[in-house]
């Protein structure tokens, strides 16, 4: 009974139900529309953000597709959760009757059509049936647009300001930061190498470049396009001296780090050997065959192009003049000795694997004596046995690389030639007994004549695979020069104060040994010295003593001179206890020494002990004192004589006066800082 | 036949409701002959005579309030009385007392003798003006509508209706009601003073020789019948739910209530303030002809039912802050639909 109650009673109420139903379709349409604009808002908010992070590069373009994902999902989200948000059906009922002042009716019949259910108030009152009757009377007059009415969203207008925003943000060009930032520093670096060095390295890669068009290398075109590169940097400062170092160490790991013994020059050095020897051996008989002459003369000079040259004359002359018989076994026989001379092992390794087997041999049988070797001894036959097998090691690709190859190849040639020219010899004596022209005799001669054209082509082949090489060399000298160059003017800019004062002062000194000048006054020096500094004033330059000691008279006025003078005549008594004879007595009245136990009167508080006046006196020799040796040799100049030697006399003779005779201590220290000031550097 | 019966009761309670209606509008028309305005205070006494409580009325002197209990009594054709409480009243100058009366055969016997509190409308005026002994003999007796007397207990005629007033001005030498004695009046009316085109018309009707006469438009049955009806109003619960909330927000301990409960109530109203809402709102629905109790009715109801229910603390005291303001500010506050 209560179910079918239930029953009616949901069936009474379903004209309500339906009404809210189409209010709540309407309302989570409503709430979906407004979520879905908040969303958008919020994903436009994030996709305005993305752009302007786009735009301005802080961000890749990608972003901005996962930005548009984001747009279009975000705010079908929103919409999705709000359409499944649980709607109170009583409140939309409250709803329809706020909106139809119908005084709750709608709500209170559907509460009390549920209520009956669980059964708080019986749907059976009569009431209860009248007051759902009264609320289905007024179903009729409901409009669910009333309920709720089309309303704008919410966030419509920051949705409408984002999109505007947004496209006014994708209106905007994109930054272009290269554009407006400012041109890139340019740095210069320090000139390295100045105009005309970096002028004389271009003319020396010309040279170079001249050398190989005859033979292009690609090694070489290539080494000499990065030296090149590397002036041009050089010469526009773009490279610091680091980085100048650290490219011609890369250029000299790149080219000569692993780079072997060179094979053309091995065998210009065999060859040499060879004609030497020859020179040795047979020196007349080489005068006379004036064409073999000129090759053994150009293998001396190791110029393999030219004993090319000199082979082809040769080859012309057997081939194009009859050669007597003599003729024929003097050359025959010269080459027979070349071709001996050419030693296939190399004679300088065998050399140096001699003397390693001996170094090794001695060590050996020092250990034989010695139960335990130090550890010094151990280095040095490990180091030993280490060099031989090197030394071993180099023989062996001597044989096996083309310089043995090559020296084979020649000397198999210089026989072959002996030999024809031997046959040729025999055949021309025997055609002198005959007098009758043999043709075996002619082909002899031209098969001479070719073999000697082939080692003219062998020499020229190999003196362009030695102008390669050659090339090489000069590059790798050239990296080398320049590099000293840089460190030359890299020091020059240090020193270039310094050596200017310097230059000064062993200018005026040269000028004075030389006789060229008189001594320049106090005041001249002065001048000359407030140039160089007024650090200078106060070092007690001793080169003004010095000047004293060449005019002894005038270093007595001096001495007399006023007080209070500082720094430079501070050593002009020394001159005059150096003079000797000529000398005033006494020490000079005028000195303002400051320095330990110097003892002048100018300010007697200052002594730090009790003054002890010493003269200095000495005996005059029969001869020149030595003083006056070195005065005429100064006088004479020193041409023939280093200023290193020169300071040796001088201080030895300094040291000898100053041990044999009483100088004042305060005059010692002077004396010997003088000294130590115009010692030669080395 | 189920069907037809339910829809045959159906109309039965329609043509109840419709007779509630016109009752009430036949006596409202009654009163309205006497009363000049005051349609609120006079709807809000009709109503509560029909939800069967007490009303406390504020108000000066010489704003009608005699002449409208007399009026409804008149109306309603129930005995009416009026007890002027004064400081030396006692409380048998209300309930009655037992006398020795010697009867013909002169023997002599102790007969009670019912105090003018035995009538189905009292005017307890200036109710303030007791002492607690003899207002709470009063309170007593509205509240379980019978009177103990020694060993007898005496059952108040239905239906048992009083009006009490108080005035605001003179406090001096009053005995102010205390909570649990408010709380007894189902509601508290104010009575504000007429405006100018009530008072012309106040004037021509009483100062005229002949003065408007009022008849009885329903019996004492039809008035009980009325108040047992008023009561079967089904009430939905979210309507309830709605009530429950704004009394709710009268305590300020609540979490929900708003900040000026909190600031200036001390006390909330007890569970009597929402019976009191709600069936008086099915009376109101009633009136209005409806056979639901709507949201509106309960904000109507709301104000006269709690404003002596919410006690103000020291600070609404000193501020002279008025609790209808409060109450109206946490109507405001409360939404119709649960948050639930």
């Amino acid at each position: 009974m209560p179910d079918d109650n239930s029953k009616r009673s949901s069936a009474s109420v379903a004209p309500i139900e339906r009404l809210v139903t189409q209010l709540a379709l309407r309302i989570r349409l409503g709430r979906a529309i407004d979520w879905a604009i908040s969303g958008a808002c919020v994903a436009l908010l994030i996709g305005a953000l993305v752009l302007a992070l786009v735009k301005t590069g802080w961000v890749e373009p990608e972003m901005l597709e996962r930005a548009l994902r984001l747009i279009i999902t975000l705010p079908l989200w929103a919409a999705l959760l709000s359409m499944l948000k649980r709607l109170d059906r009583i409140a939309l009922a409250q709803q329809i009757d706020q909106a139809h002042n119908l005084q709750d009716r709608l709500s209170t019949a559907l509460s009390l059509a549920r209520s009956g259910v669980d059964g708080s108030v019986s749907t059976e009152s009569d009431f209860a049936r009248a007051q759902i009757d009264d609320a289905l009377r007024h179903t009729a007059s409901v409009k669910i647009l009333r309920a709720a009415p089309v309303r704008r969203p919410a966030d419509i207008i920051p949705f409408v300001l984002f999109v505007a925003g947004i496209a006014g943000l994708w209106a905007i060009p994109m930054v272009d930061h290269v554009k407006e930032l400012p041109p890139a520093p340019v740095i210069q670096h320090a000139q390295l190498l100045d105009t005309a060095t970096i002028a004389i390295e271009r003319s020396r890669l010309e040279e170079i470049k001249r050398q190989l068009e005859e033979r292009p290398d690609i090694e070489s075109k290539e080494l000499i396009e990065e030296i090149e590169a590397l002036l041009l940097a050089v010469e526009k400062r773009e490279i610091s001296e680091r980085e100048f170092l650290e490219r011609i160490e890369q250029i000299e790991e790149k080219f000569f780090k692993d780079r072997k013994p060179d094979p053309i020059e091995e065998l210009a050095d065999a060859l040499k050997e060879a004609a030497d020897e020859l020179r040795k051996e047979a020196g007349g008989e080489l005068a006379q065959q004036k064409e073999f002459d000129e090759v053994i003369k150009a293998l001396e000079k190791k110029d393999l192009a030219e004993a090319a040259k000199a082979m082809d004359k040769l080859a012309e002359k057997l081939l194009n003049q009859d050669l007597s018989a003599k003729e024929a076994e003097q050359l025959a026989k010269l080459l027979e000795k070349f071709a001996d001379k050419l030693d296939l092992d190399s004679p300088k390794m065998q050399e140096l694997m001699d003397k390693h087997q001996k170094t090794l041999e001695d060590l050996a049988k020092k250990f034989e004596n010695q139960a335990k070797p130090s550890a010094a001894e151990k280095q040095r036959l490990d180091k030993a046995k280490e060099d031989l097998a090197k030394a071993k090691q180099r023989q062996r690709i001597y044989k096996d690389t083309g310089t043995g190859r090559k020296l084979q190849h020649l000397q198999k040639e210089a026989e072959k030639m002996a030999e024809d020219l031997k046959k040729h010899a025999e055949q021309q004596k025997s055609a002198g007994k005959k007098k009758s022209a043999n043709p075996e005799d002619a082909d002899y001669k031209n098969e001479v004549g070719r073999n000697a054209k082939r080692a003219a082509s062998e020499l020229e082949e190999q003196s362009r695979e030695q102008k390669t090489s050659d090339a090489k060399e000069a590059a790798r000298q050239q990296l080398e020069e320049m590099r000293e160059a840089m460190k030359r003017s890299e020091s020059r800019s240090s020193e270039s104060k310094e050596e200017q004062r310097r230059g000064e002062q062993v200018k005026d000194f040269l000028e004075r040994a030389k006789g060229e000048q008189e001594a320049r006054s106090d005041k001249e020096m002065e001048n000359s010295k407030g140039e160089q500094g007024a650090e200078q004033q106060g070092k007690n330059d001793p080169t003004q003593g010095d000047g004293k000691q060449q005019k002894p008279e005038e270093a007595g006025k001096s001495g007399e001179g006023s007080k209070g003078e500082e720094g430079g005549e501070k050593g002009e008594g020394s001159g005059d206890a150096e003079a000797g004879d000529k000398r005033d007595d006494g020490p000079p009245k005028g000195h303002s020494l400051t320095g330990p136990n110097t003892g002048g009167e100018q300010d007697e508080t200052k002594l730090d002990s009790k003054r002890v006046k010493e003269q200095a006196t000495g005996d005059k020799g029969a001869g020149q004192s030595r003083s006056e040796i070195i005065r005429g040799a100064s006088e004479e100049g020193f041409a023939t004589t280093e200023y290193k030697d020169v300071y040796g006399d001088y201080s030895s003779v300094v040291e000898e006066v100053m041990e044999r005779e009483k100088v004042p201590a305060g005059y010692r220290y002077y004396i010997k800082r003088y000294f130590q000031l115009i010692k030669p550097q080395q | 036949m189920a069907t037809e019966a339910q829809t045959a009761t159906g109309a039965e309670v329609e043509k109840q409701v419709a007779a509630f209606k016109a009752d009430v509008d036949r006596i409202r028309a009654e009163v309205g002959k006497m009363i000049v305005g005051h349609h609120d205070i006079v709807d809000g006494v009709v109503m509560s005579m029909l939800a069967g409580g007490n009303v406390l009325l504020e108000g000066v002197p010489g704003l009608g309030k005699t002449m409208l209990v007399r009026t409804l009594a008149e109306t309603l054709g129930l005995h009416f009385s009026r007890i002027q409480f004064t400081p030396d009243l006692m409380p048998t100058d209300i309930l009655g007392t037992t006398m020795i009366v010697e009867g013909e055969d002169g023997s002599k016997h102790f007969t009670f003798e019912k105090g003018p509190i035995f009538a189905h409308i009292i005017l307890a005026d200036e109710v303030n003006r007791a002492t607690p002994k003899t207002q709470s003999a009063m309170l007593e007796a509205m509240q379980e509508r019978s009177i103990t007397i020694g060993k007898e207990t005496y059952k108040l005629e239905e239906p048992f209706f009083v009006l009490a007033t108080q005035n605001p001005l003179e406090m001096e030498g009053t005995y102010p009601l205390p909570e649990a004695q408010l709380d007894r009046f189902l509601f508290k009316l104010r009575v504000r003073f007429p405006n100018l085109d009530e008072l012309h018309t106040i004037m021509d009707r009483t100062t005229q020789r002949s003065e408007p006469t009022v008849n009885e438009v329903v019996t004492r049955d039809r008035l009980i019948e009325m108040k047992r009806f008023a009561r079967d109003v089904p009430l939905a619960r979210h309507v309830q739910d709605y009530a429950l909330r704004i009394l709710q927000s009268t305590h300020p301990e609540h979490p929900g209530a708003p900040e000026i409960t909190k600031r200036y109530v001390r006390f909330g109203s007890s569970p009597r303030g929402a019976q009191a809402i709600l069936i008086t709102a099915k009376v109101r629905a009633l009136i209005d002809g409806r056979f639901n109790v709507s949201c509106e009715d309960v904000r109507q109801s709301a104000v006269p039912a709690l404003r002596h229910r919410v006690i103000l603390n020291f600070e609404g005291e000193a501020e002279g802050v008025d609790t209808d303001d409060i109450l109206n500010e946490i109507i405001k506050k409360t939404l119709e639909t649960s948050k639930k």
